[in-house]
């Protein structure tokens, strides 16, 4: 994956999470759809993994700062702005 | 004492040997009656022969005459006597040789009676009135005395062996007494509320004790009925509350997503949304094991090497762990397949995993080792947190029992380790809490046959 030219190497997890919010542009996305499509399991409110994953996700492409890429919808889920 | 065996020995051994003891005093008081006696009775005996030999008019007989026919009777004597002979006036008659000229001291009043000569030792003494004179016959005590020596030694060896014999019978009786009180104990401890199916083995005999284990019975079946009461209720009531709770989660995100709703509103609708996650998750949790209690759940295993499925689940063990500053590292050892679902086994571990990663210290490392051998695959989740007493392991995976300090990081609802459990049986495995090496942490083993 590419940002603004550079290189960014991702792990599958993170390239898989990403691919879900690229299919779906625009969209809010909540947990339970992104859990299930990534892990096949609900998800889990005990260990919040997808939220791990979404800030690992976010510290490597979220480069310029006062740009996110991603909305977090409290509650629901996730936004690719 | 704080052993009922121990007490009842100790009883037992107390009474057994003390009422020997009481026997022996009583023994003692009587043979020695019984050996005074017969010494009253040589010491007549004896006299009689005396007036015998004196012949009916020993009163004018002469004191050589009388002195020469006692000597020829008490020499044939076979036993040894003292005799005093002596008139009104103390003029003696005769006196035996062995008293070497000593009297046998008189007691006024009494005929027969023990006197103490210097030189001689203790006497057993007679009194005769052959008027005029006065004839004291005497014998000594003597050999009573080593008899009764004996007898206090003979005595005091078979008390010691009474104590011993006694203790150990008591013992005995006191284990056999208590094996179905142990029985019981060892059931009750076992029977919990994920086994309440268990009962105490009861006797055909009815007795006390057979009477509290049928007791305990009853107890253990009222509190089984009441149990199932509950997690009827509970099955129902959770599968009643998904419906509307699904309806208000969607009325709260369409509010969300309205344009007419203002800031404040939206900020309350995210805490409710929130919640309504964790009431979701806290009821899917209480069917699953519902099902699961109702043997309703299917396991979709798969037949697999562990290491593909481990390798993934450590890629987001170490993400989770990293987030919480903690480290995770994990081994496998061992070839071959294994069947289990996957989804589930993940679940298990992530709770696992969760579970470390809130008692973990800073810093603090948790490790995964797996391995595969002989049948079976062995997986153990070690951390390095404070640990869990050999009672609480017992415990931990009963339903909504949680241990340490709830903090703002753990709002597990307690039935994490339930549904562990239940997982792992499904997949015909336990699953059980260790204290971690070098006394600190706590190890949770998962094993599950190949």
């Amino acid at each position: 994956v590419q940002v603004n030219g550079e290189a960014i190497d991702l792990t599958s997890r993170e390239y898989a999470l990403l691919e879900i919010f690229m299919q779906n542009p625009g969209r809010i996305l909540t947990r339970t759809l992104i859990s299930e499509k990534i892990w096949a399991s609900h998800y889990d409110v005990d260990t919040n993994l997808l939220d791990v994953y979404m800030s690992r996700l976010r510290s490597k492409l979220e480069t310029t700062p006062g740009k996110p890429l991603f909305k977090t919808v409290r509650g629901v889920g996730y936004q690719l702005l | 004492v704080k052993s009922i065996s121990a007490r009842l020995t100790i009883w037992y051994a107390l009474t057994a040997t003390a009422t020997l003891a009481v026997l022996f005093v009583v023994g003692y008081y009587m043979l020695q009656n019984h050996m005074v006696k017969q010494l009253d009775q040589l010491n007549e005996t004896q006299y009689k022969q005396l007036r015998t030999a004196l012949g009916p008019n020993y009163a004018s007989l002469t004191p050589e005459v009388i002195n020469d026919r006692i000597r020829d009777t008490t020499e044939s004597a076979s036993t040894l006597f003292y005799i005093d002979m002596h008139g009104p006036m103390t003029n003696r008659f005769f006196k035996s040789s062995n008293l070497h000229g000593q009297s046998i001291p008189d007691i006024p009043g009494e005929h027969v009676f023990n006197a103490d000569v210097p030189g001689i030792g203790l006497l057993r003494v007679r009194e005769f009135i052959l008027p005029p004179f006065e004839v004291i016959v005497a014998t000594p005590l003597a050999p009573v005395a080593d008899v009764m020596i004996g007898y206090v030694k003979v005595s005091a060896a078979l008390i010691v062996v009474m104590l011993l014999v006694s203790i150990a019978l008591g013992f005995g009786l006191s284990q056999m007494v208590l094996r179905p009180v142990r029985t019981i104990r060892d059931t009750a401890n076992r029977i919990r509320s994920d086994n309440l199916k268990e009962r105490i083995p009861v006797d055909a005999v009815k007795d006390e004790i057979s009477e509290l284990g049928r007791l305990l019975n009853q107890m253990f079946d009222r509190l089984e009925t009441a149990f199932d009461q509950i997690r009827r209720f509970t099955a129902d009531a959770s599968h009643e509350l998904k419906t509307p709770l699904s309806l208000v989660r969607l009325h709260a995100e369409r509010l969300l997503m309205s344009s007419a709703t203002d800031p404040l509103q939206k900020e309350s609708l995210h805490v409710q949304l929130e919640e309504l996650a964790r009431v979701n998750q806290i009821i899917d949790e209480l069917l699953f094991l519902s099902r699961a209690d109702a043997q309703a759940i299917a396991i979709d295993a798969k037949p697999q090497g562990p290491a593909g499925f481990l390798h993934t689940f450590a890629q987001d063990a170490s993400a989770l762990a990293d987030y919480h500053g903690r480290h995770f590292t994990y081994t496998h050892e061992g070839e071959g397949e294994v069947a289990f679902e996957e989804k589930r086994m993940r679940q298990v571990l992530l709770n696992l995993l969760a579970n470390a990663l809130n008692a973990s210290p800073p810093e603090g490392r948790i490790t995964l080792h797996s391995t595969l051998t002989g049948g079976m695959w062995r997986i153990a989740v070690e951390d390095e947190g404070p640990g869990l007493n050999p009672e609480q392991r017992r415990q931990l995976f009963e339903r909504f029992v949680r241990f340490g300090v709830p903090s703002a990081s753990d709002k597990g609802s307690g039935l994490g380790l339930a549904i562990c459990r239940s997982i792992v049986q499904l997949h015909k495995g336990r699953i059980f809490a260790l204290g971690g090496e070098n006394g600190r942490g706590l190890r949770m083993v998962i094993e599950i046959p190949a």
